[in-house]
């Protein structure tokens, strides 16, 4: 290769920073148009829920999980805060309150509108359903684990014990009932109807509704509105969210959001390194050649 | 060997810099020790800009200490000869001592004590007196609740001895022009009409005001040989136990027992108010009588000085909110467990249907008793409410009901409808506020049959009429409705039994093994 | 060309080092040799255990803790200290500093076994290690930070193989080949730093999608830029550390001509002006987040002790050492900023993560990790070793040309 001029030099340089332009395909989510506009969710009245379980029965047998160690009537099992495990998608714990009944919380996958499972996955095992459902596809899983450092709530479960084919496991929100057109099982067993199924913008409208109705009865906002870009499973509570296990610095912004940020530097790195670092080597070879030569003009 | 010596003492900072950030890290994860605060003990010095922690002062400590007359060792006595207590108690003339005079007096004394071996507090370290670290702990005394009970044992010492005018042992008022105090006959109020929390240039602030009058008067009292209070403070500030208020003997004041509430307007009748009944609920007439103890229409109403930012009367009367309301103060009873089963929301509104059982014309009218053990008149009414229900054929209100449209997972739930109504009617009977506001059997129905008229013939629609499989916005289907009714009531009124199978059995089911 | 011998005379001769098979066997019979067979043998058992178990067994990672110390140390320490390779590549062929060229070969050969048993330790961890090449021939997750990971991770792997083959070509006579391969220096080395670029960036990127569970002080958008400059710092420092390592243990492979000591005083110089940035930036992203409020912490204390006792001071003995010209202290300083890149690592991994857990949630390696773990750091060992007493990668092979 003939030594490089200047200018041809400064024109590779130019035409590289001309590949910053192209348009940026990576930014995950666009204002206003989050999830789908036609999904389900479920709304959790934690004023009504009384600690009963049923909920986790009904999933531990809609799901075939393994029998518990401790029966779910068994009252000792509220004494403990517990988490989702790969045998229990679903978990209730108690909050108990100062000269006033305890609050129980029902723990369980929200289905982020945006999730932060499915942007984190390298192998696109989770899909965000039109139903609402978020799902895992354990054909495609490599079993990194990425999911559960990125998932803000903490849910999803390994199975550990298994050697050759350990899952991800979580809730599904019954997606194959609710393509049959039922209700998701922990819905259909609670009987305070603490759970109720139903679009999920309807179902924002009958939780301001029942926050309007009585308004002593609980904190005025629904948690999962806006939480992490909104989520299908939304919450209504007497007392402060984070009392109850829920974490409130999320911000609203969704996860995948402060990763797409990130990537999209990426086409930048390939644009401008080469002509950066092939420039550099050039400018040195010339210069190097220049030193052995006599110089010949310009 | 410069390059050992450099490279030795390059790692020897780094393994200082290390352990230092551990020792602070360590220490860091330690909880920080904050001291008891008893009675007794006063806080001392913490407006001195924070330059020294404030002093933990055990006043008792040093009144047992000191022996006889102990006041005189740090208290100046007044013209009157009385000490002066608690603000400036150790300035002549209410003028502030400068820091040396404090620390001089403290100081001269320990030493003087020291000297003569006698027990002694700290003289050298100024740490050993300024320990306490937060300063801001604020009150350090429990909260002294003059009731009617310690008032009623001063009226027992004092009217003896005085007659009519033991009030004025500590009742006074404060005239402006003539600058000086003077008895008030029949319009003492509460001291704290006049006597704020914070001392202004001309009137005292309400710890000192009561310091003052009290301890000075037992003092006193001491001195002369008389049956006299307690002048220590853990005397005064105990523990105050929760009483029995019915037993305390009535503070008259020229109240009325009974008394016509007249409404200022042809629209509603007037309230036959049992004055003496609903003291009798009470520790001080502060709780409705704000502390000028006037009657409500002095203040509340429109004219003769009041501004517009004062409560309008109706408001003062009716607002659910305010526990010195009429109507506040009795959605406050309504939240004891006995009547949170159906009262389970505070009012929004006023219902239209219960004006009546207030306004009902004046007294004579409504018989309702001071004496809560003692039948009377209204248990006659609670005992007309027995008898209806006695009456009631099993056809009208049967013993118990099978629950079963729902019944799959569990067997159909016998629900003892006549047993919940006679267990709300024995709640009934202790409250003569529900009495009152009870007078028919429907509005005891009304609690669970809800969004219908109160029928006289107690004819109901069943759940089932109107709570579906589904719920609906602000309607639950029947499996929550019933659960949220039930255990709803259960928990609001501590009655326990809410697990499951405390009203229905659990049906065996098939692939169960257990 | 080389004639063509029989098969056992090849062994001896390229394996053996001329000895017989049985005295090269007694030959290996070394203390290290034998601490080595023990810590492999520990390795073993627990690959035995992690495969035929499970990771639940093999491991202490829980459903709060899903990456232990084998991402934390392996993947992310692995992949740091690795990158000499594209630091002293790019300084050599693209920046024209030739004085570094002795010090490319160890560098290139490193980074190679580096990333190659990062690769191994994934095989550990993954829960599926044989569907590794999923993510490019199944289904790709675009939006994955971790994607790009194995993306960039996969094609460097390729690119430092290829890189890494001229001295084994060498070794095996192939020298058609180790031309071709040379020709391709420079859009190798140019294809070296932007992958790497990308994916020691990356893996800062893996925790931009925790906010809440990684603690204030070590979370900032800035962690992919973190995480590139301490991956130039971390080169620079193994590249010292490892030179001399290798210079102390092979000298006598090691080529007299020459000056190990003096190249370091250069690398110090570079180290030190990095490392400067580093400090710098990351007291800026502390105030430009407002997080000094955690600094009186227990955690901001032990944020200090990384920034200012693993930071700050390597970069003053590396600045100082450069300027009195004193190899000694260049070679402490590289191997406290060694630490310190560890540190950091596994701060943001395991200590700082999920911080706001109580303490019975908080993870801990379990003897199997250290086992696995300590047994790759041992076979990179192993393998640099064994391929640096055979093949020309501490010093040339005088019957092969410089490079064109």
């Amino acid at each position: 290769m003939m030594g490089l001029t200047r200018r041809q030099f400064l024109g590779a340089l130019g035409g590289a920073t001309a590949g910053l332009a192209l348009p940026r395909t990576t930014r995950a989510a666009q204002k206003g148009t989050l999830g789908y506009p036609e999904s389900f969710g479920v709304l959790c009245d934690l004023s009504l829920c009384v600690g009963c379980r049923r909920c986790e029965q009904a999933c531990n047998e809609a799901n075939d999980l393994p029998a518990p160690d401790q029966a779910f009537d068994d009252p000792t099992v509220l004494q403990h805060l517990r988490r989702t495990t790969e045998s229990a998608y679903t978990v209730v714990n108690t909050y108990p309150q100062a000269n006033a009944p305890a609050v129980h919380r029902k723990l369980q996958c929200n289905h982020c509108q945006e999730p932060a499972c499915a942007s984190a996955c390298p192998v696109g095992a989770f899909t965000k359903t039109r139903e609402g459902a978020v799902i895992y596809n354990p054909d495609l899983c490599i079993g990194c684990r990425y999911c559960m450092v990125a998932c803000p709530f903490g849910i999803p479960a390994y199975e550990y014990h298994d050697p050759l084919t350990p899952r991800v496991r979580k809730c599904t929100l019954c997606h194959e009932r609710i393509l049959a057109g039922k209700r998701p099982a922990c819905v259909e067993a609670c009987p305070m109807e603490a759970l109720v199924f139903g679009k999920r913008t309807e179902l924002l409208e009958r939780a301001r509704n029942r926050i309007a109705a009585k308004p002593e009865n609980y904190l005025h906002h629904v948690y999962g509105e806006h939480e992490v870009g909104g989520t299908n499973w939304l919450y209504l509570s007497p007392v402060p969210f984070d009392q109850v296990g829920l974490p409130t610095n999320l911000g609203e912004e969704p996860l995948c959001a402060k990763t797409g940020g990130f990537l999209s530097f990426i086409p930048v790195v390939i644009a401008l390194w080469p002509a950066f670092l092939g420039g550099t080597w050039l400018f040195k070879r010339h210069n190097e050649r220049q030193g052995q030569q006599p110089k010949e003009g310009a | 060997m410069r390059t050992i010596q450099l490279s030795l003492i390059g790692t020897l900072l780094a393994a200082l810099l290390v352990a230092a950030f551990l020792i602070a890290a360590v220490g860091s994860l330690l909880p920080p020790t904050v001291p008891a605060i008893e009675a007794g003990k006063l806080i001392l010095g913490s407006s001195h800009e924070g330059e020294r922690p404030a002093v933990l002062f055990d006043h008792d400590a040093h009144t047992k200490a000191l022996g006889n007359a102990p006041c005189d060792s740090c208290h100046h006595r007044d013209a009157a000869g009385v000490p002066q207590v608690v603000e400036q108690p150790l300035a002549e003339e209410s003028v502030a001592p400068s820091l040396a005079e404090t620390h001089g007096k403290c100081m001269t004394c320990h030493e003087d004590r020291l000297s003569e071996n006698l027990s002694a507090g700290p003289t050298t370290a100024c740490g050993d007196c300024h320990s306490l670290a937060n300063n801001a702990l604020g009150k350090d005394a429990r909260d002294l609740f003059f009731d009617r009970h310690r008032h009623a044992q001063h009226e027992a010492v004092l009217q003896p001895e005085l007659g009519r005018s033991s009030c004025a042992s500590c009742h006074h008022r404060y005239d402006d022009q003539r600058k000086a105090l003077y008895e008030a006959p029949g319009k003492e109020s509460s001291c704290r009409e006049c006597h704020e929390e914070a001392s202004t240039p001309t009137v005292r602030g309400l710890r000192q005001a009561v310091h003052q009058n009290c301890v000075t008067c037992h003092l006193q009292r001491l001195g002369l040989q008389k049956k006299s209070g307690p002048v220590d403070c853990a005397g005064c500030h105990s523990s105050t136990t929760p009483r029995d208020w019915t037993t305390v003997p009535r503070l008259l004041r020229g109240q009325p027992e009974v008394a016509t509430i007249h409404t200022m307007s042809s629209a509603m009748a007037a309230v036959g108010f049992n004055h003496a009944a609903h003291e009798s609920r009470e520790g001080t007439c502060r709780v409705c009588h704000h502390d000028t103890l006037e009657r409500c229409v002095v203040c509340h109403a429109l004219g003769k000085g009041r501004d517009l930012q004062t409560v309008k009367l109706a408001t003062a009367h009716h607002t659910p909110r305010d526990p010195r309301s009429c109507v506040g103060c009795h959605e406050l009873e309504k939240q004891e467990p006995a009547c949170r089963g159906c009262h389970d929301r505070p009012l929004q509104e006023l219902p239209t249907t219960s004006c009546g059982l207030c306004h009902d014309g004046g007294p004579g009218v409504t018989e309702v008793s001071s004496d809560e053990s003692a039948p009377t008149t209204s248990s006659s009414r609670t005992g007309a409410l027995l008898a209806a229900f006695q009456d009631l054929s099993s056809d009208a209100l049967p013993e118990t009901l099978r629950l079963d449209l729902l019944a799959a997972e569990y067997e159909p739930s016998i629900f003892p409808h006549r047993k919940i109504i006679q267990t709300l009617l024995q709640k009934l009977e202790a409250s003569s506020l529900a009495q009152h506001f009870h007078p028919e059997l429907a509005t005891l129905c009304s609690g669970c049959h809800h969004h219908q008229q109160p029928s006289q013939a107690l004819h109901y629609a069943r759940c089932a009429a109107c709570h579906g499989q589904d719920d609906e916005d602000r309607r639950p289907g029947l499996l929550g409705a019933l659960h949220q009714q039930c255990l709803g009531c259960h928990q609001r009124m501590n009655l326990g039994h809410t697990g499951c199978e405390d009203c229905h059995r659990r049906r065996p089911q098939q692939d169960e093994v257990r | 060309m080389s004639q063509t011998a029989p098969t056992t005379c090849w062994i001896k001769d390229k394996l053996f080092f001329g000895l017989g098979a049985r005295e090269y066997l007694r030959s290996l019979l070394t203390p290290f040799n034998a601490v080595a067979a023990m810590i492999l043998l520990a390795g073993g058992v627990a690959a035995v255990v992690r495969f035929g178990q499970g990771l639940g067994t093999a491991t202490n990672l829980s459903h709060d803790n899903p990456w232990g110390l084998w991402i934390g140390f392996d993947l992310l320490c692995g992949v740091a200290l690795a990158a000499g390779g594209y630091v002293i590549s790019s300084t050599v062929y693209l920046f024209g500093l030739k004085a570094y060229q002795p010090i490319v070969r160890p560098a290139i050969l490193t980074a190679f076994l580096g990333y190659a048993f990062v690769v191994l330790a994934l095989l550990f961890d993954l829960g599926r290690p044989w569907r590794l090449p999923y993510p490019f021939v199944v289904q790709a997750g675009f939006s994955s930070v971790m994607f790009e990971v194995a993306v960039c991770v996969a094609t460097y792997c390729t690119v430092l193989f290829v890189e890494a083959t001229p001295p084994a070509f060498e070794w095996l006579g192939w020298r058609k080949l180790r031309a071709v391969i040379l020709h391709l220096t420079i859009p190798l080395t140019i294809l070296g730093v932007i992958l790497s670029t990308m994916h020691q960036s990356s893996l800062g990127g893996l925790f931009l999608i925790a906010p809440g569970k990684l603690h204030p002080l070590w979370y900032s958008p800035y962690l992919p830029v973190f995480f590139f400059i301490s991956s130039i710092i971390a080169g620079l420092s193994m590249i010292v550390v490892e030179g001399s390592l290798s210079h102390r243990a092979l000298h006598h492979r090691a080529d007299p001509g020459t000056d190990f000591d003096a190249l370091t005083i250069g690398l110090a110089r570079a180290g030190a002006i990095v490392m400067f940035s580093y400090f710098a930036l990351k007291i800026l992203g502390v105030i430009s987040d407002g997080n000094w409020t955690y600094l009186p912490t227990a955690y901001g204390s032990w944020f200090l002790v990384e920034v200012l006792g693993f930071v700050l001071v390597p970069c003053l003995l590396f600045a100082s050492a450069a300027r009195n010209r004193r190899p000694r202290q260049v070679k402490l300083a590289a191997l406290l900023s060694v630490l310190g890149v560890v540190l950091n690592r596994l701060n943001v991994s395991l200590v700082a993560f999920n911080w706001q857990l109580p303490c019975e949630q908080r993870y801990f390696p379990s003897w199997m990790e250290l086992a696995v773990t300590l047994s790759i750091i041992l076979l990179i060992v192993l393998v640099f070793r064994s391929a640096a007493l055979r093949m020309p990668i501490l010093r040339p092979d005088p019957t092969y040309p410089e490079h064109p």
